[in-house]
C-alpha cells in the first residue's frame, strides 16, 4: 500500500516516539507471527515453507549432489527467485550472495564429507511469492526477505536428510566412487539433533530515529531511514553486519550508538527466535510417508 | 552543474551561473588511518578532482596500487512517462576486464582444515577453498547495492524533482593484497570526493574509514575485526556500515571507535585539500 503523506508522518512520528508504538502493536523486538512447515517437497533432501501474516511466502528445497571437488565454496549454492522479479535483478541476487556467504562462513563443512576426494554439494533454492502487487511504485525495497529467506533456509537445512554412506571413506589410496544404501529409511540427518551447528540466521533490523525495530512491515518500511543486516549464530553477532536499504525515500544516518543498540536486540532475540525455529523443525511430520 | 534549474530558483534557463571559484587542478597526497605514530596502517593515498570533462564532477584514487575512478553525470531531465517528485539515483559500477576479480574473493572463515576430520596433517588447503569466490556480475552488484544504500541518505535527491543523477564507478587497477571490504572503503572515498566537485546538494560532505585488526595476512586469526565506516556532517552521523567481526565483543566496539576516527581524519585531510584547490584558484 503506497502511504500517503499524512499517513507517513502519523506511523513516522509513533515509530520515533520515546515509546515506540508500531503500527500492529508490536513491541520494538517483536517478529509479525509466522507460521512454518518442513519437510513438504518430496523430491528434495529437505524443504520449508514459511509464511508471515502478510502474505509473503518463501519455500526453500535443498537437493544434494555428489561431486569430486576440492573447492570448499562450491558446496553451497543459494538461489533465490522472487515473484514478479527477473532473474538477474540486483534483489534476488544480492539475497543469494548475502546468504552464500552467511552459510560458508561458519557451516559445518564435515557433514558434507563423503571421502577425502567426494563431497556432497548443496543446492538451496529459494521462491519467494505474493509481492505485493504495488511493490514497484512504492519507496520499499523489499530486502526484510533476507530475514523470512533465511529462516527458511534454516528450517530446511534442519530438515534436509542424505542417504547413507555404505562405501569406504578413505580413497587416499585407491580411488572409490561413493556409494549408498537404497532404503531411505536409513538416511541421516544433515544436521543431526545433538549436533552444536546451526546455520546463521540473518536479521533485519530498521532504524528511525533514535529506535531500532526488528522485523519491519512494508508499511513501516516506508518510512524507515535506515537498515542494517545483522547475522546470528551460536548466540553470537556474526558477518555479515552491514547496512541495506528499507525505504528509497527520505533516508537519513544513523549514530553509533543506534547501532549497538540494533546489534543488541539482535543479540537478546536471537536465541529465541532459533529455540522457537528448533521446536518447528523438531515437529516435522514427513506427509508423504505418512501417506504410503 | 547543469545551468538549466528545472525549480527555476535560478531564474530563467539563460541566466550565467555564479562562479566563486574555479577549482584548478591540484593533487594531494594524504596520509590517513594512522593508529600508533611509529606504525602507519594504511598507504598514502592520492587523489585528483575534475579528471572527467564531460562530467559534472569526476575523481581519481589511487591507494597502494589500487586505482578507481568515478564519474558523476547529472542532474538530468528524466524523460519516463511517471512523475518522480524526486531524482532517481542510477549507479554502475565496473572492473577493468584485465583485473582477475577472483582475487577479491569475500572472505570466509571457514576453511578445509575444519574438514580434516580424522586429525591427519597434510590436508591440502588451497588459497582459493577459504573464501568464497563471486562472480564479476555478483561483485557488481553488491557494491553497486552498498554505494545505494550510502548516497541515497547523502545526496538531497528531493530537491532535484523530474530529474536522474548518474555515478558510474570504475575499477581501473586492483592490489591483489587488498580484501573486499578495504576496496568497498577506497570505492566510497572516491565517490565522496567526486560528489564534492560535482557540486551535487548534499547533506554534508562523507568520508569512510577503514579499520582491520591484523594488518598483514599472516597475522590473521579468525578473531579479526575488519569494518569501514562511512560518515556523514560532524555530528557523527553514519551512512553505511560493513563488518567482518567474530562476535559483538569490546574488541569489535574498540575497532568500530576507532575505524570513526579514521574516518573523521580522512575528512579533515579532504576538507584541506579541498580548502586549498579554492586558495590556489584566488592566487
Amino acid at each position: 500500500m503506497v502511504l500517503s503523506p499524512a499517513e507517513r508522518s502519523y506511523i513516522y512520528n509513533s515509530l520515533t516516539s520515546q515509546n515506540v508504538a508500531r503500527t500492529d502493536s508490536r513491541k520494538p523486538s517483536q517478529f509479525r507471527p509466522l507460521k512454518a512447515s518442513c519437510s513438504f517437497l518430496p523430491n528434495s533432501n529437505g524443504s520449508s515453507r514459511i509464511y508471515t501474516v502478510d502474505g509473503l511466502e518463501c519455500i526453500t528445497s535443498v537437493k544434494a549432489k555428489v561431486i569430486r571437488t576440492k573447492k570448499l565454496n562450491e558446496l553451497i549454492n543459494v538461489d533465490v527467485e522472487i515473484q514478479g522479479q527477473r532473474d538477474d535483478s540486483p534483489l534476488g541476487q544480492n539475497i543469494a550472495t548475502m546468504l552464500t556467504k552467511s552459510l560458508i562462513d561458519r557451516f559445518d563443512l564435515k557433514s558434507l564429507k563423503l571421502t577425502d576426494k567426494y563431497y556432497f554439494q548443496l543446492y538451496i533454492d529459494i521462491v519467494v511469492l505474493s509481492i505485493p502487487s504495488d511493490f514497484h511504485f512504492s519507496s520499499y525495497t523489499l530486502y526484510s526477505l533476507l530475514s523470512l529467506t533465511s529462516m527458511g533456509v534454516y528450517l530446511a537445512l534442519k530438515s534436509t536428510k542424505l542417504p547413507l554412506l555404505t562405501s569406504t571413506t578413505n580413497d587416499r589410496e585407491i580411488e572409490e566412487e561413493p556409494s549408498f544404501a537404497d532404503d531411505w529409511e536409513l538416511a541421516t540427518p544433515l544436521i543431526p539433533k545433538n549436533s552444536t551447528y546451526s546455520p546463521t540466521l540473518l536479521f533485519v533490523v530498521g532504524i528511525v530515529g533514535q529506535n531500532v525495530i526488528l522485523d519491519p512491515s512494508i508499511e513501516e518500511e516506508q518510512v524507515l531511514e535506515n537498515g542494517l543486516c545483522v547475522g546470528f549464530n551460536d548466540g553470537k553477532i556474526v558477518p555479515p553486519v552491514q547496512s541495506v536499504l528499507l525505504s528509497t525515500s527520505d533516508g537519513k544516518g544513523f549514530y553509533q550508538i543506534t547501532m549497538f543498540k540494533a546489534l543488541d536486540i539482535v543479540k537478546e532475540v536471537g536465541k529465541e527466535v532459533v529455540k522457537a525455529l528448533d521446536i518447528i523443525s523438531e515437529q516435522d511430520v514427513d506427509t508423504f510417508d505418512s501417506i504410503f | 552543474m547543469n545551468v538549466i534549474d528545472r525549480r527555476r530558483n535560478l531564474g530563467p534557463a539563460d541566466a550565467q551561473p555564479l562562479v566563486f571559484a574555479a577549482p584548478t587542478k591540484q593533487q594531494t597526497q594524504s596520509k590517513n588511518n594512522k593508529t600508533s605514530k611509529e606504525e602507519p596502517t594504511s598507504k598514502k593515498v592520492f587523489i585528483e578532482t575534475g579528471t572527467i570533462k564531460t562530467s559534472n564532477g569526476s575523481a581519481y584514487l589511487e591507494h597502494d596500487k589500487t586505482i578507481i575512478m568515478c564519474s558523476i553525470y547529472g542532474p538530468r531531465p528524466n524523460f519516463t512517462r511517471s512523475f518522480n517528485d524526486q531524482a532517481t539515483m542510477k549507479i554502475g559500477v565496473s572492473f577493468a576486464n584485465f583485473i582477475p576479480v577472483e582475487n577479491l574473493s569475500i572472505k570466509s572463515t571457514n576453511s578445509i582444515n575444519n574438514v580434516n576430520n580424522n586429525g591427519e596433517a597434510g590436508a591440502t588447503t588451497s588459497a582459493e577453498s577459504q573464501s568464497l569466490e563471486v562472480s564479476r556480475n555478483e561483485l557488481e552488484q553488491l557494491i553497486q547495492q552498498f554505494c545505494f544504500t550510502n548516497y541515497q541518505n547523502l545526496i538531497l535527491l528531493q530537491n532535484y524533482p523530474k530529474s536522474s543523477l548518474e555515478i558510474m564507478i570504475q575499477v581501473v587497477s586492483l592490489n591483489s593484497q587488498h580484501s573486499f571490504i578495504q576496496l568497498l572503503s577506497d570505492i566510497l572515498n572516491c565517490v565522496n570526493v567526486a560528489l564534492v566537485d560535482s557540486g551535487l546538494q548534499c547533506k554534508s560532505m562523507a568520508s569512510c574509514g577503514y579499520f582491520k585488526s591484523s594488518q598483514s595476512k599472516e597475522q590473521s586469526s579468525k578473531g579479526d575485526v575488519e569494518l569501514l565506516v562511512n560518515m556523514a556532517s560532524d555530528q557523527n552521523e553514519i551512512l553505511g556500515v560493513y563488518c567482518d567481526l567474530n562476535d559483538y565483543d569490546e574488541q569489535f566496539k574498540k575497532g568500530f571507535e576507532q575505524c570513526v576516527e579514521n574516518a573523521k581524519e580522512f575528512k579533515t585531510e579532504l576538507a584541506a585539500y579541498f580548502l586549498g584547490c579554492i586558495a590556489g584558484s584566488n592566487q
